[in-house]
């Protein structure tokens, strides 16, 4: 057992127990040893069974919840759009948790688990799920996807090993939020931090498998409860993080008071992780002496990086460091004005967090950071006091969870100002976990791609954010370029054949891996009265499943969709007439095709109560039928309503 | 048939073709009408002292300014540790850089510049050079804040502040249909312009040009006697329902949907003349009707490293958003180059990424002779970063966070020369105090910006594009002389 491990068997938890005897790495980034925490929340029995109901979410007056009374599934739904990635949640699943209170629904959906059967049903498998006995962590997933035993095709294997191809860590970070039977909710919430708030480039000589490591040493931290304070430290002490920064290389001669390195990290652990400018408070801002620059700059950032001393790769790219004494700072050191002691550099940053996770700055700004990195582009004065009030209140033990399920069902994240533009990655996880009906369709890895859509044609690479450790690029900066628009849009034209594909004919990869499968629609769709799919009601249904909620489906949207769904051709083609003489396809319809009796409002009469047979007896028209739903979903990630979330 | 068509359809026709050397360099495809400013962000911090060091004499005193400098600076010069005295960096410095003259004259201008920064060598002997020195944005030493304020143009931008970026507000002043072209993955914040009262930063003014070779909309066209089947092909559908959704739906009433649906309207609007101007593709092989010269093609084929590839493509954009004058109106470019918080082993990193920026055969180089004389006058870049760095190198061959640097203006209608005091005196006691001392910020960035707002609009832009009131000016400073 690894020495990290050993530190796991300290853990109260029997989730992380049960890592360790598997050898994954969860239990590295150095933190180990005790959580202080009060676990994930609980959704996850321990062989795979749904948990019962945890405790549900104290009220808050600081950050206030949103009414029971609005309280619906559109607000479920939009929660799920925002925070996990759409999920593979249950149409019956999210009506149950809209039928709960808030708070009570809440700590179901959102939870940090590794599992999630709730949000992220297993749908499919039979017996005991494999990907149990990965953890859920990347390097167990990447074992399990790259091995013998995966249920890919032997040619794809390779390309989801950590340490072969170059896309190993993208693909597996990729499938983990995509797949069925995991929890979306956590990697969304891992990818933010990794990629955006503490960042880490493989672009920069970070190894795939440090990087891994680095996820799953969070991953790990957020399952057993960890405060956020000491998930900061455990991220803060990893290998990842040292050879991003170069702090790895840092020593001090306690012999001749000399230190070695470079700065970087002292900063940015404060500045970063912490979101420590030293500029606010008078104590920092004011220099020690005349003639020195602020106390921040001159105490705090050089001790801290006296601080990051002897924490070295034991062999090159190893992914986790070892802590030593000889060549680190030994004595206290003075920082943010505290006494930071301990015998290495783990120690030290272990104390010193608890003090950052207090100061000043940080209580106004890491919440700020939280949720405008996850969830709104448009935080307003108010919301920002909202934020920090609950921050600040949760006192030394902050917990990321308990932050994220408050704001969640506050009235604040439901209020219709809230915009949150999607980044590429966001919005292709949306399209993908809601578009595989169940695990085997999600593990068509070829065809319902995470890399084809986020890296290959969105330019999205994860884990070599745009900005480097300043993150990737941005909601907001995503609605702003053209190009990205652009990419969408004709994805809906010349991508189409992705989404179209009903069966495996004529494809090797598919008929090898999925032999027989058929995209079935008609499996989770929903019936009209008499029992028939009709144009409408599915449509509506998709528009939820897509995009959300109910608003917006207005009376363009639903022509358009109306005419793939129940026709299989455009509106300008089918509602001029259908070929006959006189069709027009290139008609655009306007506010006054859609006056009473007029072209439009006579043509979405005609085409909401079409039948959409998705379970003909007959193949074809059975495949045909499910192949329009392609369209549809075609049609709508196309627009810009599947480029945003915001509240209702 | 104007000259840039016969000289095209001399190539094609495979006449001059055989005899390259008869291709003139600068033929002018590109032109450009008005008073265009190129805005370019190195984000990550650069230490232009490193591309512009002290002079350093054979028989340099020890207690000069140039020893001390080259004393503190020799681990991010990557001076080898038996090579750190005063021949070890006499000798970097003659092998690396070349002493500056003051343009114009024989005068020795006290500081040498990079060897390998060729194009900006000509540049600056040619009086088109201005290195402002001691310019200060944020005081925070923070990437994130400090590249903001650059953005803003605004030193009183508090963290996360949302405010409209200088370029969005300098083409609002403008006026007309004036935008900011941004060559960039997406519009940095410097591009966005004030929003109505009461709102945030807009978008309206900012024309996003990623790929200035791929801005179609996918489209699919029938003839009216092909068969049913192919009228009705599933692309076919897919293609009318978009074009003609977006065509009909009205999104002005909702902001944030009318922010994406604009780009449609854009990139459709434009695509007529991109395409008669440019054609399609890159080459005349690929259908490109004025082909991506060769040289700027080379900076972005996928053998250059990913970064220099970025840059490279924004090159072309800028080649080929000036070629489209008269198409998109953006006398305001922004550009960015990151990679330049070098903590570690700077004297490799930065180097690779000045050359990609100033050496011949690459960057600024391979435009400039696709610009012709009314072109070349009509340009100006100014390049700037978050921050400068530290005075002293750290103990891992690099530089930390500091706050005051230099800001380069470039163009033939810039007055070359040293602006401000290059090697201020203060810092000779400070070299080895180990405290983090940096370069004092002695002009805002208000001045700096604010001359180039002057610039474009052709007389005082007030207060309209930046607030000059009360702002830092170093003594000495005359930056209403930066332009001819």
């Amino acid at each position: 057992m690894s020495e990290a491990c050993k530190g796991g068997v300290r853990v109260r938890f029997a989730l992380v127990a049960l890592t360790c005897a598997l050898g994954l790495a969860a239990c590295g980034g150095g933190g180990g040893g005790d959580s202080g925490g009060n676990g994930n929340g609980g959704n996850n029995g321990g062989d795979g069974a749904v948990a019962p109901q945890p405790t549900p979410l104290p009220a808050s007056s600081a950050l206030p919840a949103m009414a029971t009374a609005q309280w619906n599934e559109t607000a479920v739904r939009n929660i799920l759009h925002t925070f996990a990635y759409g999920s593979q949640a249950s149409d019956a699943q999210i009506q149950t948790w809209a039928s709960m209170s808030p708070q009570a629904a809440i700590v179901q959906m959102l939870d940090f688990a590794p599992f999630n059967p709730r949000l992220s049903p297993a749908t499919g498998v039979s017996g005991i799920d494999p990907l149990r006995a990965t953890g859920g962590t990347l390097t167990g997933l990447a074992r399990y996807w790259s091995g013998a035993s995966s249920p890919l095709v032997p040619a794809t294997r390779g390309a989801f090993d950590l340490t072969g191809t170059w896309s190993g860590l993208t693909r597996t970070g990729l499938q983990a939020g995509m797949t069925p039977g995991l929890n979306p909710f956590l990697h969304r919430v891992l990818f933010w931090e990794t990629n955006y708030h503490l960042a880490v480039n493989q672009e920069v000589d970070v190894s795939a498998a440090q990087i891994a490591a680095y996820y799953d040493t969070l991953l790990q931290s957020f399952a057993v409860g960890d405060s956020y304070s000491r998930s900061l430290a455990r991220a803060a002490m990893s290998a990842a993080i040292g050879r991003q920064y170069g702090h790895f290389r840092n020593t001090y001669d306690n012999a001749r008071g000399v230190f070695r390195g470079n700065e970087d990290f002292a900063r940015e652990f404060h500045q970063l992780f912490f979101g420590i400018l030293g500029t606010t408070q008078p104590e920092d801002a004011t220099p020690r002496a005349a003639g020195e620059d602020s106390y921040h700059e001159v105490v705090t950032v050089k001790n801290t990086a006296r601080l990051l001393t002897d924490m070295s790769e034991p062999s090159d790219h190893a992914t986790e460091l070892v802590f030593g004494t000889a060549l680190h700072h030994q004595a206290p050191l003075e920082i943010l004005h505290a006494q930071i002691a301990g015998a290495t550099a783990r120690d030290k940053l272990l104390a010193l967090a608890e003090v950052a996770i207090r100061h000043p700055e940080s209580e106004a700004n890491l919440p700020v950071k939280i949720v405008a990195g996850l969830a709104n582009d448009r935080l307003g004065a108010a919301d920002i006091a909202e934020l920090r009030a609950y921050w600040r209140g949760m006192g030394q033990h902050k917990s990321l969870l308990d932050f994220l399920r408050a704001y969640a069902i506050s009235r604040q994240f439901h209020d219709p100002a809230r915009v949150k533009y999607l980044t590429p990655l966001e919005r292709n996880m949306v399209l993908l976990n809601r578009f595989a009906l169940d695990r085997r369709e999600s593990e068509l890895v070829n065809w319902y791609s995470g890399i084809g859509l986020v890296t290959w044609e969105d330019g999205f690479n994860p884990f070599s954010p745009t900005h480097n450790v300043f993150g990737h690029t941005t909601g907001e900066e995503t609605s702003l370029a053209a190009d990205q628009f652009r990419t969408v849009y004709n994805r809906g034209v010349d991508g189409l054949w992705r989404l179209a594909r009903v069966d495996g004919e004529g494809n090797a990869e598919i008929t090898a891996q999925a032999p027989g499968w058929e995209k079935r629609w008609d499996s989770i769709a929903p019936r009209d009265a008499d029992g028939s799919w009709r144009t409408q009601r599915v449509a509506e249904w998709l528009w939820r499943r897509f995009i959300g909620g109910n608003a917006g489906f207005g009376i363009y949207e639903r022509l358009y969709v109306y005419a793939l769904l129940g026709t299989g051709r455009d509106a300008g083609y089918y509602c001029t007439g259908n070929g006959a003489a006189g069709t027009d396809p290139d008609h655009v319809f306007t506010d006054a095709d859609f006056t009473p009796g007029a072209l439009g409002t006579r043509c979405l009469d005609t085409l909401a109560t079409q039948p959409v047979d998705l379970a003909n007896p007959d193949v074809a028209l059975r495949k045909d039928a499910n192949r329009r739903i392609a369209y549809a979903v075609a049609f709508l990630a196309a627009l810009p309503q599947a480029q945003v979330v915001r509240g209702e | 048939m104007n000259r840039r068509d016969f000289l095209k359809l001399s190539l094609l026709a495979g006449g001059l073709a055989a005899f390259p050397g008869l291709i003139p360099s600068a033929f002018g495809a590109v032109a450009v009408a008005r008073r265009t400013l190129v805005s370019v962000t190195l984000g990550g911090g650069p230490d232009f002292r490193h591309l512009f060091p002290p002079t350093i004499a054979a028989n340099e005193p020890a207690d000069s300014y140039a020893m001390r400098w080259w004393t503190a600076r020799a681990s991010s010069q990557g001076i080898a540790a038996d090579q750190r005295n005063r021949d070890g960096y006499y000798q970097r410095f003659n092998s690396a850089y070349q002493a500056l003259t003051l343009p114009g004259t024989a005068q020795p201008a006290g500081i040498g510049m990079l060897n390998r920064c060729g194009w900006l060598k000509e540049q600056w002997d040619a009086g088109h050079v201005a290195v402002i020195h001691n310019v200060v944005g944020a005081t925070s030493r923070d990437h994130s804040h400090s590249l903001q304020v650059m953005d803003q143009g605004d030193r009183t931008s508090a963290p996360m502040e949302r405010k409209p970026g200088w370029g969005g507000r300098l083409v609002t002043a403008l006026g007309g249909n004036a935008r900011v072209g941004a060559l960039t993955r997406a519009p940095r914040p410097f591009c966005l312009g004030p929003g109505a009262a009461g709102h945030l930063p807009t978008a309206d003014r900012v024309i996003s040009i990623a790929n200035s070779r791929a801005l179609a909309l996918a489209e699919r066209s029938f003839l009216p006697t092909d068969p049913t089947w192919k009228k009705v092909a599933s692309d076919q559908v897919l293609a009318r329902s978009l074009k003609a959704y977006y065509a009909g739906r009205d999104f002005a009433a909702d902001p944030v949907l009318a922010r994406i649906a604009n780009h449609e309207k854009v990139l459709r609007a434009l695509s007529g003349g991109v395409k008669a101007r440019l054609g399609s593709g890159d080459t005349a092989a690929t259908g490109a009707v004025l082909p991506v010269p060769d040289a700027i093609r080379a900076l972005y084929a996928a053998s250059a490293p990913y970064n220099s590839r970025y840059w490279g493509g924004q090159i072309r954009n800028l080649h080929d958003v000036l070629a489209l004058n008269g198409i998109v109106d953006a006398p305001v470019l922004s550009m960015e180059y990151g990679g330049w918080d070098t903590h570690k082993q700077q004297q490799s990193g930065i180097e690779g990424n000045l050359e990609d920026l100033f050496a011949k055969g690459r960057g600024f180089d391979t435009l400039w002779p696709n610009l012709d004389a009314t072109s070349r006058r009509n340009l100006v870049l100014v390049i700037y970063g978050d921050f400068g760095r530290q005075l002293a190198s750290n103990g891992d061959g690099g530089t930390d966070h500091g706050r005051g640097n230099a800001v380069l203006v470039i163009g033939e209608d810039v007055r070359g020369g040293l602006y401000g005091d290059p090697f201020p005196a203060r810092e000779t006691a400070l070299f080895a105090r180990n405290l983090n001392d940096d370069i004092q910020g002695l002009t805002g960035i208000e001045h700096v910006f604010g001359a180039m707002a002057d610039w474009v609009l052709g007389g005082d832009s007030g207060t309209t594009v930046v607030n000059r009131g009360g702002g830092l000016l170093e003594s000495g400073v005359a930056l209403d002389r930066l332009f001819v």
